[in-house]
């Protein structure tokens, strides 16, 4: 009987993440995507290592793998970070982290739930996890404990967002913005929207109102060389503040984030635009500090006036609900983790199960065998019907022991149990050791 | 079988018993899905209230043919017409605008209703004789099918304004997510009131045609006529300020819940005895 090679082999997991690191450390290690399958093959050549999968996001390089020699783990898959990045131990080496069997595992699971994203219930590491699973699957380096064990992490993954609300509500300043002008615009693909100034969150906004098929985008600023190049990356149209007015009214989106130290938007100039409107709805986004927008503003029929403040809040609001889906997600990783050990510990009672089969098998074989002579005198039919009668002793005799000796592998005493089969039934006792 | 004279009333207790409780089963279903934010369409809430829209046609269908004929008899009989009408609406409009959040507030109303109107079905105000005599019978039907017209559209308005008010304050509470989009319901609203009002006219003109028949006596002038013309001129009134001086959103709702406020008064009126 052979040796089931799974249950000498540990699951580890090296790397570095956004909790422990900075960007600029993280962006050093990136692979990129077509470099992937190479690393995996020198991994797979690192001493101990048969299964790995390499996890490269821009908030986290992991490389998880299954490893005979879980202790010198660590320091081999650093060297081979150190020598694939050409980056010193000495400059990444403090930031990384290193998992090996159950918590490796558990940090696996929580990873693909996004648990341990940076937004916790962001939707991306999910589809990312999956495939840098499958790329690892392709490379061939993915084996019997990595197909089950991902296997199990993604459905944990999936479940986790179909079975909580982890994934709810915007958590951003910029997206609470968008899904607000989606709650009072309906679908955006019609709209129009206005971003004036050129700062990092006009980026952020344009980016998520570019996600949401926003239908027209113009870019507002002092200097149009600026508008000019966001609204290159965008696809939008250029203006200066001084063109600004000729086209608000157009507008159903204004988004205002300049260093002005006054208003740029007032109450006279927003009566007019509506007016112009014919009262259609109009959100205005004031993202700036100090605020470019008149606060009275709000008191105008149909236009909808939100603070950096109040989308703050409403982001903080939703964290906080994805903060009580914790619990249940965890209890959902819980359960599958539970699924994964059930099947690993399968692993350690399957050869004597095997054993026990093949052992049946070749009795009934020789058996037959041996009233060869007999049998072959009877008709066809009754020769059937004893093959199938000796087929379905076996079964009923080996399906009691089997079932036992399978639930035992869950327990303290699977040990004991599959000594007693196997010396009982004078089974090869190899391969039977946890 | 089922139109026999014995089967017939079994059957329609049957059914005036299994369509309001899937009704009520599924919307409270709606609105379990509603409170735990599940964002798509319940597949299995959809297949029942289809089931138990078609058993209220076929109700309905069994009482006309019962009457030996296509006249709504009593008002509960025009109410159970009515809540089929907005059952069938909502079904649509959520599909339409695959906005689920519609279905928690609108199917309640819906179901309510239907039982309210199968559970007292034969116990309503008997409609005059008249308009059991085509084409009279026809002014029952566009008028009640008006009715659940301005129905709809006074639910999306309380909706709206309730959308309205978290976002404009800027008070992001349990409704902000759960209800659908201010522009999403302001349609509805401008589709609602427009059929409602042209089938509203429809049905004004088709009674002032009976007014003018042989039967009828200036003595037995009805304030439900004056409240239906002044409904009527109310929703007119919405659609030409919606157009003309930009009413949309927060001011044609409220004009159009005032609208069903008349609507009600004149269903409160009683019936007008010709």
């Amino acid at each position: 009987m052979g040796s089931n090679g799974a249950l000498h082999k540990h699951v580890v997991v090296f790397g570095l993440n956004h909790a422990s690191s900075l960007t600029c450390i993280r962006d050093k290690m990136l692979f990129a995507e077509h470099e992937i399958p190479d690393a995996l093959r020198e991994v797979r050549e690192l001493p101990g290592i048969s299964e790995a999968v390499i996890v490269s996001t821009c908030n986290r390089v992991e490389i998880y793998a299954v490893s005979t020699f879980p202790d010198q783990s660590a320091r081999v898959l650093a060297d081979f970070l150190a020598m694939r990045r050409n980056v010193d131990h000495g400059e990444f080496g403090p930031h990384t982290y290193f998992h090996r069997c159950e918590q490796a595992i558990e940090h696996l699971f929580k990873v693909v739930a996004s648990l341990d994203s940076l937004i916790v219930g962001e939707g991306q590491i999910l589809s990312q996890m999956k495939n840098a699973f499958k790329t690892a699957q392709e490379a061939h380096a993915t084996g019997t404990v990595f197909n089950k064990l991902f296997q199990f992490a993604l459905t944990a993954g999936k479940r986790v967002r179909a079975e909580t609300k982890i994934g709810e509500g915007a958590v951003s300043v910029s997206q609470a913005g968008v899904e607000l002008a989606k709650k009072i615009l309906g679908r955006l693909n019609d709209r129009c929207a206005m971003i004036i100034g050129a700062g990092e969150m006009s980026e952020l906004t344009a980016r998520h109102l570019k996600a949401a098929s926003i239908g027209k985008l113009f870019f507002v600023n002092r200097t149009l060389e600026n508008a000019a190049s966001l609204a290159e990356e965008f696809g939008g149209l250029p203006l200066t503040l001084a063109e600004r007015s000729t086209v608000m009214a157009d507008c159903d989106i204004v988004i205002s984030s300049t260093a002005s130290p006054d208003f740029i938007i007032g109450v006279d100039e927003m009566r007019t635009v509506i007016m112009k409107r014919k009262n259609r709805p109009i959100l205005l986004i004031d993202i700036a500090a100090p605020r470019d927008i008149h606060p009275d503003v709000a008191k105008i029929y149909n236009v909808f006036l939100y603070s950096i403040d109040d989308l703050a809040q409403v982001a903080q609001i939703n964290v906080q609900l994805r903060g009580g889906e914790i619990k249940a997600a965890l209890s959902i990783i819980e359960s599958e983790m539970r699924k994964y050990y059930e099947w690993y510990n399968y692993l350690r009672v399957q050869p004597v199960i095997i054993s026990l089969r093949k052992k049946f098998d070749t009795l009934r074989d020789r058996k037959l065998e041996q009233c060869a002579s007999q049998i072959s005198a009877l008709p066809k039919e009754t020769r059937d019907f004893v093959r199938e009668f000796a087929d379905a002793l076996i079964n009923e005799c080996l399906e009691k022991p089997s079932k036992n000796l399978r639930e035992s592998s869950n327990s303290a005493d699977w040990l004991q149990l599959s000594d007693s089969m196997v010396k009982i039934f004078d089974l090869d006792s190899e391969g039977t050791e946890g | 079988m089922i139109l026999g004279p014995t089967m017939t009333p079994f059957f329609l207790v049957i059914l005036r018993t299994l369509v309001p409780l899937i009704y009520l089963t599924v919307s409270a279903g709606f609105i379990v899905n509603s409170v735990k934010k599940r964002p798509s369409v319940p597949a299995r809430l959809f297949y029942p209230l289809i089931f138990a829209i078609g058993c209220h046609a076929l109700l309905i269908a069994l009482l006309l043919l019962k009457h030996g004929g296509f006249p709504l008899k009593t008002s509960f009989e025009g109410l159970a017409f009515s809540a089929l009408v907005f059952m069938s609406a909502s079904t649509i409009l959520v599909f339409m605008q695959k906005e689920v959040n519609f279905a928690a507030f609108l199917f309640p109303v819906g179901s309510i209703i239907a039982l309210i109107s199968l559970a007292f079905l034969d116990k309503g105000v008997t409609l005059p004789p008249a308009l059991c005599i085509q084409p009279y019978a026809a002014h029952t039907w566009i008028v009640f099918g008006a009715y659940t017209c301005f129905l709809l559209s006074a639910v999306s308005s309380v909706m709206y304004l309730v959308q309205h008010h978290e976002i404009k304050g800027r008070s992001l509470g349990a409704l902000y997510d759960r209800l659908p989009s201010l522009e999403i319901m302001d349609r509805v609203v401008l589709r609602a009131d427009a059929i409602g009002a042209a089938l509203m006219i429809i049905g004004i003109v088709m009674g002032f045609l009976w007014l003018n028949s042989p039967g009828f006596k200036p003595s037995n002038v009805h304030a439900k006529i004056a409240l239906s013309l002044l409904a009527a001129v109310t929703y007119v009134c919405e659609h030409i300020l919606r157009m003309g001086q930009g009413w949309e959103g927060k001011r044609a709702c409220i004009v159009s819940i005032v609208g069903f406020a008349l609507i009600m008064a004149t269903l409160l009126a009683g019936h007008h005895g010709f």
